[in-house]
């Protein structure tokens, strides 16, 4: 008896200092100091290309810029794009560009708390110190709503952020968008919008049961978005045999229209409406030519 | 068939028959249900289904016009205009009755809860393909990304709120690209996920 409660307290301790342990684990490492000369003009583009505008700001409900997304209803729970908005106490502006480098690039809040995965960080990891000057800088230009971010809603054990630790731990990896060489510019720049800033895989990837991306699923498509919808694959192959081309692509970025003449509705109206129809053309036909001319699975 | 089927006393070659015409008409029934399923819709839902087809067919036209891959001809994108017209605006609305909502349907119930926006889509498109077929004559023009330089507070939702006259001032393909908009923003909030 005495060596069943023995043993069971030992187990207790154990497990409490197991999980003390993980709770106090840091994560994230402190980005040197940042003293580039930001443009905010060139921050404005990025941060459309990335769909930062996109998915903090309420469009539907008539919300102000950056302060705050429509809710994303995930399996886990409701998840709300916080406030961005250059407020000190309810936004960022009280945040330097160091917080502000951690939080995109390692998805690291300036406390060390780390960010739930539905924020695209994982996409965002090899943004340059100059991109996120530029970054910096033209969020320094969003005027500061004083409007708290709500909870996330999120049932237990997502709940727990701690949990985010062991999914960094698992599933966290760096994004495929150096450069290749015997690639042309194009090519290259594509890859860096699409694997990176664009995120394309962060919905046309099917997830796992902990909502990490599968990598041999990359853009093969994804039935089960954040409310409901379904992407679908963007993979060359699968592309080609329903007609599109790279030129096809690059329009419907632009416009969201499609070959066979339909108009995007959903998430991917979002999109192009709030990101890619402000993006350069040549910078659409990277993006498609990329796409069309490779084999993300296999890179 | 003899008058006598219908008597009590019938004969068992008759009662047959009977069994028979019942399995023909419920077989026939079932081919009926099953025909009805398959072309779909019936009522407002077809009709809005087809209107929408038809509009579908002149942006895929127009697509390869605006995008300078085929000749420019203004009275092709003039007639194109018309049929969008014809399929939106006030015959748009009356097409979705509250709760015309059958399968197969692709329509969200937030069009009855949000009606004024969606009522306003419908004419902002009206609006918009009035401003192309003005804008036929101004032939395609330098096709600017929508919002480069825009900084971080552009909205391109903006312009859902398109006006005849605004289009008609813009080259063809601008304001083609600005008639879709409005399809995309309805499709967004209003029809349901595809693919």
């Amino acid at each position: 008896m005495r060596l069943w409660l023995g043993a069971f307290l030992g187990l207790a301790v154990l497990c409490g200092g197991t999980l003390y342990a993980l709770i106090a684990w840091p994560v994230g490492k402190e980005p040197e100091a940042i003293t580039l000369a930001g443009d905010a003009g060139r921050g404005a583009y990025i941060a459309r290309a990335s769909g930062c505008i996109a998915c903090h700001t309420d469009h539907a409900a008539g919300g102000a810029p950056l302060a705050g997304g429509a809710p994303l209803k995930t399996d886990f729970g409701l998840i709300h794009p916080p406030n961005l908005t250059t407020d000190p106490g309810f936004g960022i502006g009280g945040w330097s560009v160091e917080d502000f480098a951690k939080a995109v690039r390692q998805g690291v809040s300036p406390e060390g708390k780390p960010y739930y995965p539905a924020f695209t960080y994982p996409f965002y990891a090899s943004f340059s110190d100059q991109d996120i000057a530029d970054l910096w800088a033209a969020f320094q230009t969003v005027p500061a709503v004083r409007e708290a971010s709500p909870d996330h809603e999120l049932r237990f054990p997502f709940n727990q952020r701690w949990g985010l630790k062991l999914w960094r731990a698992a599933f966290l990896s760096r994004p495929k968008t150096d450069a290749v060489s015997g690639q042309t510019d194009s090519w290259n720049r594509g890859r860096w919008l699409v694997r990176g800033a664009a995120h394309c895989g962060a919905c046309h990837t099917a997830r796992n049961f902990a909502g990490a991306r599968i990598e041999s699923r990359i853009h093969a498509g994804n039935d089960s978005l954040p409310g409901g919808g379904r992407a679908p694959s963007i993979r060359s192959q699968d592309l080609k045999s329903r007609g599109w081309t790279a030129d096809d692509l690059a329009f419907s970025l632009q416009t969201g229209i499609t070959p066979d003449g339909d108009v995007f509705g959903g998430s991917m109206a979002e999109v192009v409406n709030f990101g890619t129809s402000f993006l350069s053309s040549a910078d659409l036909q990277a993006m498609a030519t990329y796409i069309m001319n490779s084999n993300a699975a296999d890179e | 068939m003899r008058t006598a089927c219908v008597r009590r006393d019938c004969p068992p070659e008759c009662t047959s028959m009977k069994i028979r015409i019942w399995i023909s008409a419920a077989a026939l029934a079932s081919i009926g249900i099953a025909a009805l399923a398959h072309s779909g819709a019936m009522g407002e839902v077809k009709e809005r289904m087809d209107g929408m087809s038809a509009m579908q067919k002149q942006i895929k036209a127009l697509a390869p016009i605006m995008r300078g891959l085929s000749d420019y001809d203004a009275d092709t994108v003039r007639a194109a205009a018309d049929i969008v017209t014809a399929h939106s605006g006030e015959a748009l609305k009356a097409l979705f009755p509250e709760g015309s909502n059958a399968p197969p349907s692709e329509a969200l119930d937030t069009i009855w809860e949000d009606w004024n926006e969606f009522a306003a889509l419908a004419d902002a498109l009206a609006a918009a393909a009035e401003g192309m077929k003005r804008a036929a004559d101004n032939g395609i023009g330098e096709s600017a990304a929508a919002g480069q330089a825009s900084g971080m507070m552009a909205s391109s939702a903006s312009s859902a709120a398109a006006d005849a006259d605004r289009l008609a001032e813009m080259p063809v393909n601008a304001s083609f690209t600005a008639m879709t908009k409005i399809c995309s923003s309805c499709h967004s909030k209003f029809r349901a996920e595809r693919f």
